[in-house]
C-alpha cells in the first residue's frame, strides 16, 4: 500500500516536472535565438541632458574588490550619476588606500533622514571626482547600507550594485532604458548578473588581479553556477514576457525609483534578501498608492565571478529564506484592485512553481527512489533511471537557456558552449545536492 | 514494478534524446551565427582595403559579390545598418543589396511589421534607408514615429535626430505634439537635431497642452543664439502649470539677462517647491551674487530639495557669498545653520581660516568667533571632519584650538 502510494506520487511528480520543463523549453525556442535589444541608437541618450540622473549605491561587502568596483562604476558611460559607497567602520589601511586613489576628504553633508539607519560616522567626498561619495557608518547589514545610500541620494533613481560584479561601460544606460522611455510608469528595473568564470582557458578574458585564487571545488562548481545563472535569466525573460512582471533573476542589479522606496519605508533590514523583498513589495503594493510597474532590462547588466561552494551554499539558503518570506508576505497583501490582484496571483503562482515546487519535486523523486531502493520497495535500477531522467531533463532546460543566451552579446563561444552542454547532465549529481541541502537547511532554520 | 521501470526507462531515453537534440541544435545555430558574422566582417574588411576602396561602386560590388552571395539577406542588412560600417562599405553593400533584392522590398520592410523578426528587419531597413538619404526615408520614419511600437519609434526618433533633412525636425515636433510616445524621448533627439528648432518651437509656447509648452520652453534654450527668446519665455513664468513655470525659468537662466533675474526672484516664492528650486538654480546660472541673500533665505525652505538647490547655488557663486552666510550661522532654524556651515566648508573658507589660525600663536578674536559660529552650526561631525581633513599634525592643533574655543564636545567625540 505504502509502496503504491509512493509510486503514484513518483509518477505524478515526474509528469509535473516534464510538463514544466516542456513549457520552459518550448517558450525559449519560441522566443528564438534573437537578441532582445532593438537597434535603437543609444549615443544620443548617452549624451542628453534629459537623461534621468542616477545615484548608484555600492554597499561594501568585500574590501578586496571595492577599488576595482569603484573604478568600473566611475567609468560608466552615462550623462549624470553619482556613486555612493557605504562602508561599515571605514578606517586604517583600507581607508588610506581608498583615499590615496580617489583623494578623499572628510566633508560633512547635511542630508534628509527619510529612512532610519545606523549612525553615520563620516562622509568623504572625492577631490579627484566629485561624483564619488564614501560613507563610513555603523555596521548594520546590507539593507541598512542601502537605506543610508537612499537617504544620501541626490537623484530620482537609485541603482543598487554589489561590489563583486564587473560592469561594461554602457550597462547603466541599458538598465535605465525602460525608465528613460517612460519614467512615470517605472518603479524599478531589474537586470541580470551573469555569474561565470572569466579567463578560464587560453584566450579568455584575463582574471582581475584582485580576484582571489579559486579552490578545486569552486572550479568544479563554476560551470554549474553559470548554467544556473543562465536558467535564471531565461526564467525571468519568459515570465516577464508573459506576465509583465516578475521577481528578478537569482543574481541581479536593480534600479529603483527613490520616492517609491522611501514610501515603502526603505529596504527591510530583516529580510533575507533586501532587494528581492523590495521587488516583491513594489509589485504587490496597492497601485492606487504606488502606481507603476517593475520592469526588466534586456540582456545582461554585469558579470560576477563564481562563488565558492560555501558562498553558494549560503546564497542558496538565503534565496530559499527570501522565497518563503516573499510567499508569506504576498499572501497577506490585500486591498489591491481585482485586476492587479489577478496579475499578482499569476506572478506568485509562477514564482512558487519555479522556486518551491520544482526543487521540491526533484528532491522528492530522488528521495523516494533512493529510499525505496534502500528499503526494498523499488530496485536500484529505478533510482538510477530516475536520476538519469532528472539529470538529462535538467540538462535539456539548461540547453534551452544556453540557446537564448547565445544570441546576446558576450555569449559563450563554441568551445565553452560545447563544454557546458556536455557537462550539463552532471549538474544534477555534482552541484544540485549542495543547493538542495542549502534549501533544506534554510527551511530547518525557519 | 516493470511498468514503473519501463516508464523510467522510456523517460530517460526521451530525456537523453532531447538533451542531445537540443545540444546539437544550439551548437549548430551558434556556429552558423559565428560564420555569418565572420563572413560579413570579411566583406566589410575587404571593402576597407585601399585597393578596393579606391574602385568605383560597381567594381567594389563585383569584388565582394562572391563572398556576399553566401550571406543571408539579414546578415547583409545587419552589416549595412551598422552605423560603424564605413561610408564606402555602406554604399557598396547598399548597391549590392539592390542588385540581389529589389529596393521596394527594403522600403516595404521599413513601412510595417507584424512579427518580432519583421520588427528587427523594419528597424534595420529604416537605418539603411535613412543613411542612404532615400527619398522615402523621412515619410517612413514619420510613420514609425507615429506608430504604436516603442522600439521602432525609438529608432525613428534617433535617426530623425541626426538627419540633415529639415523635414526631420518637423516630424519630431509632430511626434512631440501627438504624445503617442513619451515627450521626453522625443525631446532628447529634438535637442540634438542639427536643424534650427527655436523658430519652430516659438508658436508652441502658447500651445493648449501643458506638456507641449513645458518641452517647448525647455528645448528652446538649446538654441540661445536666437534673439528675443527671453521675451517669448517671460509670459510662461506666470503659467498656470508649475512644470511650465519650471521649464521657463530654467531656460531663462541659460539665456541670461536682467529679465531672467527678475523672473527668477519672483519665482523664489512660487507655491511649487520644484519651481522655487529651479528659480534658485537659474540665479546661480546667472551668477547673480548680488541676490545671494535671497537665495540664502531658502536654506530654511520647507522643502528639502529647495534647501539643497540653495546650498549648491550658493557654493557655485564662490567665496563672495560669505557675508550673506554669516547671519545664517545663528539662525533659529537648524537647517539654515547646517546649510550655511556646509557652504562655508565646501567653499574652503573654514579650512583656510582654521589652518591659518591654528598655525598662529595669537589667533585673532574676530576670526575665532567666526570659526566658533561655523563649527557650532555644523555640529560634531562637521568639526571632526575638519580635524580629519587637516591631517595628523595640523589636525591636532586644530582640535586644541576648537577646544579653546569652547567646543569641548569635538574633543570628546
Amino acid at each position: 500500500m505504502t509502496a503504491s502510494f509512493f509510486t503514484v506520487t513518483l509518477i505524478l511528480a515526474l509528469a509535473c516536472l516534464a510538463g514544466i520543463a516542456s513549457v520552459t523549453v518550448f517558450g525559449a525556442l519560441r522566443l528564438g535565438a534573437r537578441r532582445e535589444d532593438s537597434l535603437a541608437l543609444q549615443a544620443p541618450v548617452a549624451a542628453s541632458r534629459f537623461t534621468i540622473p542616477v545615484s548608484i549605491i555600492l554597499p561594501v561587502e568585500n574590501p578586496d574588490t571595492l577599488l576595482h568596483a569603484i573604478r568600473m562604476l566611475m567609468d560608466l558611460t552615462y550623462p549624470e550619476f553619482e556613486v555612493i559607497v557605504v562602508a561599515g567602520h571605514l578606517e586604517g589601511a583600507f581607508l588610506e588606500r581608498l583615499s590615496s586613489e580617489w583623494d578623499l576628504v572628510a566633508k560633512e553633508f547635511f542630508y534628509r533622514h527619510t529612512i532610519e539607519t545606523a549612525p553615520v560616522h563620516r562622509i568623504y567626498r572625492s577631490n579627484f571626482d566629485p561624483r564619488l561619495t564614501v560613507v563610513s557608518k555603523g555596521s548594520a547589514g546590507r539593507a541598512d547600507a542601502l537605506n543610508c545610500g537612499v537617504d544620501l541620494a541626490r537623484f530620482r533613481y537609485v541603482c543598487t550594485v554589489s561590489d563583486d560584479v564587473n560592469v561594461e561601460a554602457d550597462a547603466l544606460l541599458r538598465v535605465m532604458s525602460p525608465a528613460l522611455w517612460d519614467p512615470a510608469n517605472v518603479l524599478g528595473v531589474s537586470s541580470h548578473v551573469e555569474r561565470r568564470l572569466e579567463g578560464s582557458r587560453p584566450g579568455g578574458e584575463a582574471r582581475d588581479r584582485t580576484t582571489p585564487r579559486r579552490g578545486l571545488l569552486t572550479r568544479i562548481a563554476a560551470p554549474y553556477q553559470h548554467l544556473a545563472s543562465l536558467r535564471s535569466l531565461m526564467d525571468s525573460r519568459l515570465v516577464w514576457r508573459q506576465l509583465s512582471g516578475g521577481l528578478g533573476p537569482y543574481d541581479h542589479v536593480a534600479v529603483w525609483r527613490r520616492d517609491a522606496v522611501v514610501q515603502l519605508g526603505g529596504f527591510s533590514t530583516t529580510a533575507a534578501d533586501p532587494s528581492f523583498d523590495m521587488m516583491a513589495r513594489l509589485q504587490t503594493a496597492d497601485p492606487s498608492r504606488i502606481p507603476g510597474h517593475v520592469f526588466r532590462s534586456a540582456e545582461v547588466f554585469a558579470r560576477g565571478e563564481p562563488l565558492s561552494v560555501r558562498q553558494a551554499f549560503r546564497r542558496g539558503a538565503n534565496r530559499q529564506r527570501a522565497v518563503i518570506e516573499t510567499w508569506r508576505a504576498t499572501r497577506r497583501v490585500a486591498g489591491a484592485a481585482p485586476r492587479a490582484r489577478r496579475d499578482q496571483d499569476k506572478l506568485l503562482a509562477y514564482f512558487v512553481t519555479t522556486e518551491l515546487i520544482v526543487p521540491f519535486l526533484q528532491a522528492w523523486v530522488t528521495a523516494v527512489t533512493v529510499v525505496g531502493a534502500a528499503v526494498g520497495w523499488l530496485s536500484w535500477s529505478h533510482a538510477v533511471l530516475a536520476i538519469v531522467l532528472l539529470s538529462f531533463g535538467n540538462a535539456t532546460v539548461s540547453g534551452a537557456a544556453l540557446f537564448l543566451r547565445a544570441a546576446a552579446p558576450g555569449a559563450p563561444d563554441e568551445i565553452d558552449l560545447k563544454r557546458m552542454l556536455l557537462t550539463a547532465p552532471l549538474e544534477f549529481v555534482l552541484y544540485r545536492p549542495v543547493l538542495a541541502f542549502a534549501r533544506f537547511a534554510a527551511l530547518g532554520g525557519k | 514494478m516493470p511498468a514503473l521501470e519501463v516508464l523510467l526507462l522510456v523517460g530517460s531515453v526521451v530525456a537523453i534524446a532531447a538533451w542531445a537534440a537540443m545540444s546539437v541544435y544550439v551548437v549548430r545555430v551558434q556556429r552558423q551565427r559565428v560564420e555569418a558574422h565572420a563572413l560579413m566582417d570579411a566583406v566589410v574588411q575587404t571593402l576597407q582595403r585601399e585597393d578596393v576602396a579606391s574602385l568605383p561602386v560597381g567594381a567594389r560590388i563585383h569584388h565582394i559579390k562572391g563572398m556576399a552571395d553566401e550571406a543571408s539577406r539579414e546578415m547583409v542588412m545587419l552589416a549595412a545598418s551598422d552605423m560603424e560600417t564605413p561610408k564606402e562599405a555602406f554604399e557598396t553593400l547598399y548597391g549590392y543589396m539592390e542588385t540581389r533584392w529589389p529596393e521596394e522590398r527594403l522600403v516595404r520592410e521599413a513601412a510595417a511589421h507584424r512579427t518580432g523578426r519583421d520588427k528587427w528587419r523594419r528597424t534595420a531597413a529604416l537605418r539603411i534607408l535613412a543613411r542612404r538619404n532615400h527619398s522615402d526615408a523621412i515619410s517612413l520614419m514619420a510613420g514609425a514615429a507615429d506608430g504604436a511600437d516603442a522600439d521602432v519609434a525609438a529608432v525613428a526618433f534617433a535617426l530623425l535626430g541626426t538627419s540633415d533633412d529639415p523635414r526631420a525636425a518637423d516630424v519630431l515636433i509632430a511626434a512631440l505634439l501627438s504624445r503617442r510616445h513619451p515627450a521626453s524621448r522625443v525631446a532628447v533627439h529634438l535637442e540634438q537635431s542639427p536643424q534650427p528648432i527655436a523658430d519652430r518651437l516659438r508658436p508652441l509656447l502658447q500651445h493648449g497642452d501643458a506638456v507641449v509648452r513645458f518641452w517647448s520652453a525647455t528645448l528652446i534654450a538649446s538654441d540661445t543664439r536666437e534673439p528675443g527668446l527671453e521675451w517669448d519665455l517671460l509670459p510662461l513664468v506666470d503659467d498656470k502649470d508649475a512644470r511650465v513655470r519650471k521649464a521657463a525659468i530654467g531656460s531663462l537662466g541659460k539665456i541670461g539677462g536682467s529679465i531672467a533675474c527678475e523672473a527668477a526672484l519672483g519665482l523664489l516664492r512660487d507655491p511649487a517647491s520644484f519651481v522655487r528650486a529651479h528659480a534658485v538654480r537659474a540665479l546661480a546660472d546667472l551668477q547673480r551674487t548680488d541676490v545671494a541673500g535671497e537665495i540664502a533665505r531658502l536654506l530654511g525652505d520647507a522643502d528639502w530639495w529647495v534647501r539643497q538647490a540653495a546650498k549648491e547655488s550658493l557654493e557655485s557663486m564662490g567665496p563672495e557669498v560669505w557675508r550673506v552666510l554669516m547671519p545664517c550661522l545663528e539662525h533659529p532654524d537648524r537647517f539654515v545653520r547646517n546649510g550655511a556651515a556646509e557652504v562655508f566648508q565646501n567653499l574652503g573658507i573654514v579650512d583656510s581660516l582654521i589652518v591659518m589660525e591654528a598655525a598662529s600663536d595669537g589667533p585673532a578674536a574676530r576670526k575665532i568667533a567666526m570659526l566658533r559660529q561655523i563649527a557650532a552650526a555644523g555640529g560634531v561631525r562637521f568639526a571632526d571632519s575638519l580635524v580629519e581633513r587637516a591631517g595628523p599634525i595640523v589636525g591636532a592643533r586644530i582640535r586644541q584650538l576648537l577646544t579653546t574655543m569652547g567646543l569641548a564636545h569635538v574633543e570628546a567625540s
